[in-house]
């Protein structure tokens, strides 16, 4: 990177760190180091709750997915305009009225403290899993961008939130996911100004949309119900509403950032501002992946987007395959380059499929390299985070560059702070703060614990990342875990507010019913073949055919419904009469 | 007056609502149409 954006990379860190740190000072009591003394307006909630959706790898790794495949994960978002509605008039409430710091806290009124440090308990093992991988994840993609040692950027990213979120508080963390937010979609913007200026001038967004449509990629909508299929309308609507139900209402990380709110309305407003824009950002995001997909059909590309970092072992064999896949890729990238042309001159069907027909031998010579890259590594080579972070650094101005680097920190670091908050707040709230007592000549003891909790946190975050190293299989196990725990938990709240019969005892066996019903339908595989289900334990090898039987979306209508069915029947059965 | 201006807070309160679940209808109409104009546009 030149110094020009090195330099607006370290201004914008370094304004950060001040902007989060400086507000720590009217933090003399939890209340006001937890939840800004219930005093932020609607729409600096609204950005946060955003912003700390929209991760890293939501930025890098959705337009990757746009690129690589199609638009049809836009659909897992179609059920927050749903769920928010729901929350605003169900748990919004019911916790403007409790005056919380935690969202278990709630829970001990009816189902007693076992209940409430069960669930918090799941939230710190599940989140703090989850912290590693937030500060792993982004961590590797910008050492390759940077050209920087891994640990450096682990380093970086982990000490700039733990700084700031530790000094600032809740307060620190939410103006800065503000500004972060801000940063990340004008870079967004810019990004996609800039593919639409440099497309041929013979090639108008018209064009660009038919050719990414005849190569499917513009596929939004399926209406195919099918439990093992990832993305479709019924998954996004029925099934993610669940989740969005539970990670917006229950996850402390969202909940946090409205229990901040000034009243009821300012918590409402803050929720309906991700209904409203949710949708529209995650189609942007996508159909920019899409769209530098076109781009780089009339744009030099390279075979993959990852700097092959195997070739130190390559023999000479491996060298003349590399050289040839090269070689192939380019004359069929030129050749599909034609044909895109051809397309556009001679809009037909028949000019539509020799333009698929090209584009797909130029993928398959790209999977090849891709192969041979995974023999020589050992391991699976997915280049899908790498595509965005690529355009960047070889396509965009001078000054520019730096923004969109910084897009990309802002994005991991308005993550991170929220997780290190909420674990921060759950540790204190829910365990230290509830098990030794609520003093008042404590206060300021527990805001300097819990400034040591976040920092304790951290620590543990910036040490897991930098055991971790490639994170792929890993965010795959944190989401299972995250599948397990939220249409659970979610449950357990469902108990609380509508199912009179439900006790304590009913809510932990729901609980634990919910959550080893999740854990039975994980591991039911499918075969079409032979119409065979089996049951498969977690790292056995999967037999040839064999295919997850329930996508994890589905996993959480499965715990929650469990947990309120088995929470209602022990409840009933053992409820004092 | 106090439970004619908490009803009238009530209906300002369910009309953005539904405005929000018809933007979420919306959404999934709009979705619809851009694949049905937009994807694979020559079969």
């Amino acid at each position: 990177m030149h110094w020009i954006d090195w330099t607006i990379l370290v201004v914008f860190l370094g304004y950060t760190i001040w902007d989060g740190t400086r507000h720590g000072k009217q933090s003399s009591n939890i209340e006001g180091y937890f939840l800004a003394n219930r005093s932020m307006p609607w729409w600096a909630m609204g950005l946060s709750v955003m912003a700390t959706q929209a991760s890293a790898i939501t930025f890098i790794g959705t337009t990757g997915q746009g690129y690589t495949e199609d638009m049809r994960f836009v659909q897992v978002y179609l059920a927050v305009p749903f769920a928010m509605v729901i929350l605003c008039l169900t748990l919004v409430p019911y916790f403007n009225k409790m005056k919380n710091f935690s969202a278990y806290e709630v829970l001990e009124g009816r189902f007693g403290l076992s209940t409430r440090l069960l669930t918090s308990f799941l939230f710190l093992m599940s989140r703090s899993l989850a912290a590693g991988t937030i500060v792993a994840a982004p961590s590797y993609v910008l050492s390759l961008l940077l050209n920087l040692p891994l640990w450096i950027t682990i380093l970086m990213i982990g000490t700039i939130a733990t700084l700031y979120t530790m000094m600032g508080g809740i307060t620190g963390v939410i103006r800065t996911d503000v500004k972060q937010m801000v940063v990340m979609m004008l870079g967004l913007i810019f990004s996609f100004g800039w593919i639409w200026w440099y497309l041929p001038e013979a090639v108008s967004m018209g064009d660009a949309l038919t050719l990414a449509g005849s190569l499917g990629k513009l596929d939004t909508f399926d209406l195919t119900f099918d439990l093992s299929e990832k993305y479709n309308v019924w998954s996004g609507v029925i099934a993610a509403l669940f989740l969005m139900l539970s990670y917006f209402g229950t996850d402390q990380s969202q909940v946090q950032r409205y229990l901040t709110a000034r009243s009821e309305k300012d918590a409402q407003n803050s929720l309906l501002l991700s209904a409203y824009a949710k949708v529209p950002m995650q189609f942007f995001i996508l159909l920019l992946g899409v769209m530098l997909y076109v781009f780089y059909i009339f744009q030099p590309v390279p075979i993959t987007f990852r700097s092959a970092e195997t070739n130190e072992r390559s023999g000479r064999v491996e060298q003349q395959l590399e050289q040839t896949y090269q070689e192939q890729f380019e004359q069929s990238h030129d050749r599909r380059k034609q044909r895109a042309f051809n397309l556009l001159n001679q809009p037909n069907k028949q000019m539509a499929e020799q333009f698929v027909q090209a584009d797909k031998q130029l993928a398959q010579i790209r999977q090849s390299e891709l192969a041979r890259q995974a023999g020589l590594a050992g391991t699976d080579v997915n280049d899908t985070n790498y595509i965005f972070p690529y355009f960047i650094l070889t396509q965009l101005p001078l000054g520019f560059i730096g923004i969109l680097v910084a897009g990309i920190f802002a994005a991991a670091l308005s993550s991170i702070d929220s997780e290190l908050n909420a674990l921060s707040t759950i540790f204190i709230v829910d365990w230290y703060r509830r098990l030794r007592g609520a003093q008042t000549d404590l206060e300021q003891h527990y805001v300097d614990s819990s400034r040591l909790t976040t920092l304790l946190f951290g620590v543990i975050a910036t040490l897991a990342a930098l055991g971790l190293g490639e994170t792929n299989s890993i965010i795959e196990l944190v989401n299972q875990i995250g599948s397990y725990f939220y249409g659970s938990i979610l449950g357990v709240f469902v108990l609380l507010l509508w199912v009179k019969k439900a006790t304590g005892k009913s809510a932990i066996v729901g609980l634990l019913s919910g959550m080893s019903a999740v854990f039975l339908f994980n591991n039911l595989y499918y075969k079409s073949s032979e119409t065979a289900y089996q049951y498969i334990l977690p790292l056995s090898e999967v037999p040839e055919g064999y295919e997850k039987s329930i996508e994890y979306l589905w996993l959480n209508p499965v715990g929650t419904i469990t947990v309120v069915v088995v929470g209602y029947v022990v409840g009933y059965f053992t409820q004092d009469k | 007056m106090e439970g004619s201006k908490n009803k009238e807070k009530d209906r300002v309160k369910s009309r953005s609502y539904i405005k929000v679940l018809l933007w979420g209808g919306l959404c999934l109409l709009l979705l619809a149409l851009f694949k049905w104009f937009f994807n694979y546009p020559f079969s």
